[in-house]
């Protein structure tokens, strides 16, 4: 994980003067004044120029689609109705240069609801149940597995385990990387904050209370560290 | 989801050329990947928007900004432009899906997404929006969450959309793209509801693709209310955005206010528009403004309390707008 | 001399963090859902489109001939009734999981419609009507009403919700030979998984067929994973058929289908109180589902035992899946329309709702009796940190503005104790210690609970055991339900170890020059009681063994354990909630939940079963309901999306309190906390908004509904 870089920007904290803040939501990874005009997309906007093959069309039957994971190149065969998360989860081993299992990000909604799958793209979390593998070419993604490659864990897995912020655990490596990419993008974010970042994943056992503790923790020793 | 080829435009023209009979276009996916996995929608291709050139950026366009539709909520929500000058986009763009969504869902997407309605969006129920079948399944079903306007018409869903109520309130337009060239129309008009074709929520023809919104000079005051039931994501139960031209005194000249989540598109609502020409802006005249609205309401058999919803949040956003609270 | 627990206690009791965490937050545990098995195919089911009908085509040849099938089966044939949407009726293996997809689609089947029931109302009025069930206990209700100066009426509902397991239900089937079936599945009981595999039709004439069931890990199950179920043996005959490994995890719709789902109940209910504020008499008539051919599980009177009651019930049919046990069965429910009733009847008495609850804990002749200290308590504790006396206001905030703030609070009980466990307790020369018990980890951390129990018993630390579970090739050790696992196995594990330790004093006795009796094990030593100087390391114990290691295998049934485990908890809960009346929105400010499960094992992972039930409890009082399309009785939502669960912005704050009864023994404590939840925020809800808001989930259109009707 050491090789791969931290998002472009690190945006400040603070909402930019004058925003009128009604709402519950408060104001977190706001980009600074400096981005004025372009916008960072989320998962896809594009960089440079496109793949000619991709212009032209491919599949329905399966293509070889390249992906950069946790800062390695793999590959997949997989259709073009393949989902990133199943690609990765499922159809890795059987076309992978380097055979590596990366059932970390789970399926559990499979609609984009619940955060299970939870990947962070260019700097961004989403949904990797509803990208498509072939809309990763390109992209930097980073799995729950990245985290910890090495054998040490991140602060915000070693306090999820100190505070006790999992059960079942089903739900616990996207809980993971949404705080992650969090507390990345928010450094010092308040219990607030954090809430409403983890606000897209679902936990069945109620592990919610001590994640949330957990990941003030991690946010702590974090910036406390920086 | 059915297996479909996959291409990735470049241009628009590319994009509309792609987009040809049985292809759909591909934003941010939240909405139209659950759609195919339902098999809802089964495209033979997919066209993806999002590596068109120049469809994520948010340039500057005279007084006002003209904004990609592939710009995320995300990236909308991260302008201090965009948040400061159209509160009222804003502060509906913030209770859209939920962080990963936001990360993912465009502008454009938000405009163009289907509705949520139980019946339409789950595999196995004969619906007339998604063509297999005569009548609406909600009409006399479960209804808790369908329409509360426009319920004469044969669709009684409502629309997905939570930006555009406050795109319509204030003014913006929209820039279209076909095979004849591209075209550009206020937001309002961009939406239809049509007795004949109830799979129609907007004017887009085949091959025709939504590039940018057009927001003009920052304004008078605007607000959006959203009532949710869950609070961490949900969709509304009903949402107002309102924008406020104020004349001398604090009289509102003249007001644009629009609901969502209460009509199979966005309801825009001149009854309440001229109920507060001419008025200061008080808890009662909101409130009036809202009687007024809710005068056209015709609920269906189990969704009475949104016109109590929806006059709230018209209510509210109105004295957002106006006094910056509510309360 | 009988087993008991040490009097004091290293381990037991203290803040053990999960042993499998690390694992866990790393995405490195391996749930049956993660098993990509060399050669692996994917099974997929073909389901019912419609709720209620009769077979009248199927054919299989389409989806044979399509690409990466290797195998199919039918289910049910032409002919046979199908009873609910999403009922299996075929199912295949593919090379890919979109093949199998494809294939299914393939699949020609075709239904005459039968007419479908799909609301409780709409059971009760079919033809003929369900016949009621009639309890009545003491005085005759009349009598009993007789008595009362006080009485109330109301109706008080909850809907059918679903188990929402985040790792569906299903497994991974793959035979190392023709009589050698190993299993990965999302289980609860991995050894009733296995024995539901041996027992499966077909393959009960397999000779000395040999099923393990492996489950290190698993994604939840809340009562509804209890054997291998119908998609279970479907992928052990496809792998059988396919001569290949075959995993067959539902996907979430078909979950909320099939995977499990909790009875409703609904009841209009008569209740009466005496001058005296002792509640007199009680009269329900009640309905509700549990499915095609279940009904609810019916636990009222729940804790308050008037001096007469009468409860009419009706279970109903309708076509749904039938019911799963969902973490407390009935026990949710019931308190839902008690604690709700003795809201509305100290309402009408004009009695403050805690000081009526003090006043009718269970007396003498309710078999509750020795609980009742216990609620008092809690009760008092709960009304202290919650804020009662400050914040509490009669019916109806008085404030001005829409939102309207309100407490409420309710009591719950719970059986809990001991299940059926056995465990072994091995000890090599070298010093090593294994632990093995056929139970099963939930998320409830019972792989930490082994060490626990076996570090506290040995003497030693809880890295020096090896505890292995999660397998049915380990002691049986039962299904984890009813909350009965934490005192099974820590029973079981006590005893095997204790059993163990007896033959390691038994060798290290003449080398201290001392009685087997006279020997501890603490500290990793093993050492005179009487003279602790005289010791040997615990390595040096073991020693003695000479060359062979020694096992112990403990029994929760053997006799000689005393004060161990008991059974019977209370808990109370309390809620402070903000309403919106203009939008009918909830917003939870705070919970206050103290719960009691005799001798705590392990305090961090017990307080985080507190949580867990309040924050499901939140979950179900706002936001889940199975939906049923009234027409056709298809399910409306069976995604996580419709079917609405609470996220982090939803929960507000959460304060747990967890009493401390160490000579009770262990209990446990998975299931209580989720019972009170419901009908303590349906109570708050009410104080805030002036009105009964009785059924739940408390949503906007409940909300605002009852309060049209004011």
């Amino acid at each position: 994980m050491k090789k791969e870089k931290q998002p472009a920007r690190r945006p400040s904290a603070k909402a930019p003067k004058g925003v009128s803040r009604r709402g519950f939501f408060q104001a977190m990874g706001l980009a600074g004044a400096a981005a004025t005009t372009l916008a960072q997309g989320g998962c896809g906007s594009s960089g440079g120029g496109v793949d000619p093959a991709l212009q032209q069309g491919v599949g329905p039957d399966a293509i070889d689609v390249a992906l950069k994971v946790n800062g390695r190149d793999v590959k997949v065969k997989v259709e073009p109705r393949v989902t990133l998360l199943d690609a990765l989860r499922d159809h890795l081993k059987l076309g992978s240069t380097e055979p590596v299992d990366l059932t970390g990000s789970k399926r559990v909604c499979d609609r984009g609801s619940c955060g299970a799958c939870t990947m962070i793209v260019d700097g961004r979390t989403v949904y990797s149940c509803t990208v498509l593998a072939v809309e990763a070419q390109g992209r930097q993604i980073r799995t729950v597995e990245g985290l910890s490659e090495g054998g040490k864990l991140h602060p915000v897995q070693e306090e999820f385990v100190a505070c006790d912020g999992l059960m079942c655990g089903f739900c616990t490596p996207g809980f993971v990387m949404s705080a992650v990419s969090c507390l990345e993008r928010t450094p010092g974010a308040t219990a607030d904050q954090i809430r409403k970042c983890l606000d897209g994943n679902i936990c069945r056992c109620g592990t919610q209370p001590r994640a949330l503790e957990a990941v003030v923790k991690a946010g702590a020793r974090m910036k406390g560290r920086r | 989801m059915k297996a479909f080829t996959y291409k990735s435009a470049a241009s628009e023209a590319d994009a509309v050329a792609a987009l040809g009979p049985g292809a759909v276009a591909l934003a941010g996916g939240t909405s139209l990947l659950n759609l195919m996995k339902e098999r809802v929608i089964e495209p033979s291709v997919v066209v993806n928007l999002k590596s068109v050139a120049g469809l994520d950026k948010i340039e500057a366009a005279g007084d006002g900004w003209k904004i990609g539709a592939g710009v995320t909520i995300a990236a909308l929500l991260e302008n201090p432009q965009v948040v400061k000058g159209y509160p009222a986009l804003a502060e509906a763009l913030e209770t859209v899906g939920t962080p990963q969504i936001r990360n993912m869902a465009t502008l454009g997407g938000n405009l163009c997404a289907k509705t949520p309605c139980l019946y339409f969006s789950h595999d196995g129920f004969a619906c007339l929006k998604r063509g297999n079948g005569n009548s609406c399944p909600a009409k006399d079903g479960d209804n808790e969450f369908s329409a509360i306007f426009g319920t004469v018409m044969p669709c009684v869903s409502v629309h997905a959309s939570s930006a555009s109520p406050a795109l319509i309130a204030l003014g913006a337009r929209l820039r279209v793209a076909g095979s004849g060239g591209a075209r550009e129309l206020p937001v309002e008009e961009f939406f239809v509801l049509s007795k004949d074709d109830p799979a129609r929520e907007n004017v887009l023809k085949q091959g025709e693709i939504v590039t940018h919104v057009i927001l003009g000079k920052p304004a008078g005051k605007s607000a959006t209310y959203v009532a949710l039931h869950k609070a961490s994501h949900d969709w509304p139960t009903a949402l107002a955005s309102a924008a406020l031209d104020m004349g001398e005194g604090d009289l509102v000249r003249t007001a644009r206010i629009c609901l969502g989540g209460v009509a199979p598109i966005p309801w825009r609502v001149q009854a309440a528009e001229a109920a507060l020409a001419g008025k200061k802006v008080t808890p009662e005249t909101a409130s009036a403004a809202a009687d007024a609205a809710m005068a056209g309401a015709a609920p269906l058999s189990q969704n009475a309390y949104k016109v109590k919803v929806a006059h709230t949040a018209l209510k509210r956003a109105v004295l957002l707008a106006a006094r910056g609270s509510w309360k | 001399m009988p087993y008991k627990w040490p009097e004091k206690r290293q381990v037991i009791g203290t803040k053990v963090p999960r042993l499998d965490g690390a694992l866990k937050v790393a995405g490195k545990a391996k749930y049956s859902y993660d098993r990509n098995l060399p050669g692996l195919l994917h099974g997929k089911i073909l389901r019912s489109t419609v709720a209620h009908g009769k077979i009248v085509t199927l054919d299989l040849a389409p989806a044979e001939a399509m690409p990466g099938v290797k195998a199919a089966m039918s289910i049910k044939k032409v002919g046979d009734i199908v009873r609910f949407g999403g009922d299996e009726v075929a199912a295949l293996a593919a090379e890919t999981e979109e093949q199998a997809r494809d294939a299914i689609r393939a699949i020609k089947v075709a239904y005459e419609s039968l007419p479908p029931l799909a609301s409780e109302e709409a059971g009760l009025e079919r033809n003929p009507p369900p016949p009621p069930q009639t309890t009545e206990k003491g005085l005759k209700i009349e009598e009993a009403f007789a008595k009362a100066t006080v009485t109330s009426e109301g109706f008080y509902g909850v809907a059918v919700i679903t188990h929402v397991c985040l790792e569906t239900h299903g497994l991974v089937a793959d035979w190392k030979a023709d009589d050698d079936l190993v299993v990965y599945c999302s289980t609860q009981a991995v050894g009733n998984t296995r024995n539901s595999l041996k027992n499966h039709g077909p393959f009960k004439a397999i000779a000395n067929l040999k099923v393990t069931c492996e489950t290190p890990f698993m994604g939840g199950g809340f009562g509804s994973k209890f054997s291998a179920d119908l998609q279970g043996t479907v992928a052990a005959e496809l792998a059988r058929k396919a001569k290949r490994p075959v995993k067959l995890m539902l996907e979430r719709d078909e979950e909320h289908w099939a995977g499990g789902n909790r009875p409703s109940l609904f009841a209009k209910v008569k209740a009466g109180a005496d001058k005296d504020g002792k509640l007199v008499a009680l009269d329900v008539e009640s309905y509700g589902t549990g499915g095609n051919s279940t009904g609810v599980d019916m636990r009222l009177p729940y804790i308050y035992l008037p001096e007469g009651h009468r409860i009419r019930n009706r279970d109903v049919n309708v076509n749904a899946f039938n019911k799963r046990a969902f973490r407390a069965p009935g026990s949710p429910q019931a308190c839902a329309v008690m604690d709700q009733m003795m809201d509305d009847l100290a309402h009408a008495g004009g009695w403050d709702p805690v000081e009526f609850r003090l006043k009718n804990l269970p007396g003498q002749g309710n078999p509750l009796v020795n609980l009742s200290p216990i609620w008092e308590k809690e009760l008092k504790m709960g009304a202290e940190a919650i804020g009662w006396k400050q914040g509490y206001h009669k019916r109806g905030d008085p404030a001005a503005g829409p939102i309207k703030r309100g407490l409420g609070c309710a009591i719950n009980t719970w059986g809990g104790g001991p299940g059926g466990a056995q465990a072994s307790c091995t000890i090599a020369p070298d010093g090593s210690v294994e632990v093995r018990c056929g139970t099963q980890d939930l998320g409830t951390g019972t792989t930490t609970l082994v060490p626990i129990v076996a570090a506290e018993i040995l003497g030693l630390e809880i890295k020096d055991i090896q505890g292995k579970i999660g397998s049915s090739a380990y002691p049986d050790a039962g299904g984890s339900g009813g909350s009965t696992s934490c005192g099974g196995v820590s029973l079981a594990v006590g005893v095997a170890c204790m059993k163990a330790l007896e033959q390691i004093f038994a060798k290290a006795a003449p080398a201290l020059d001392a009685q087997p009796g006279d020997l501890e094990a603490e500290g990793g030593k093993v050492y005179v009681k009487a003279a602790p100087a005289k010791s040997l390391s615990w390595k040096q114990a073991c020693a003695l063994l000479g060359a062979q290691a020694i096992t112990a295998v403990g029994d929760k049934a053997d006799k000689e354990i005393q004060g161990m485990a008991a059974s019977g908890v209370g808990g109370a809960q309390f809620v402070d909630v903000s309403v919106d009346v203009e939008t009918g929105q909830v917003r939870v400010n705070k919970v206050v939940a103290v719960a009691d499960c005799g001798l705590v094992m392990n305090r961090l992972l017990c307080e985080s079963q507190v949580y867990g039930g309040v924050v499901q409890g939140l979950s179900l009082a706002l936001f889940e309901e199975r939906r049923l399309d009234p027409r056709s009785a298809l399910m409306l939502n069976p995604d996580m999306e419709w079917y609405k669960l609470a996220g982090h912005s939803d929960l507000g704050e959460i304060e747990v309190h967890l009493l401390d009864y160490p000579e009770r023994g262990v209990i446990g404590i998975g299931e209580p906390p989720v019972i009170p939840t419901q009908a303590a925020l349906a109570n708050a809800v009410t104080n805030a908004v002036g009105v009964r808001v009785g059924v739940l989930p408390i949503t906007p259109k409940r909300v605002l509904d009852a309060l049209a009707k004011k």
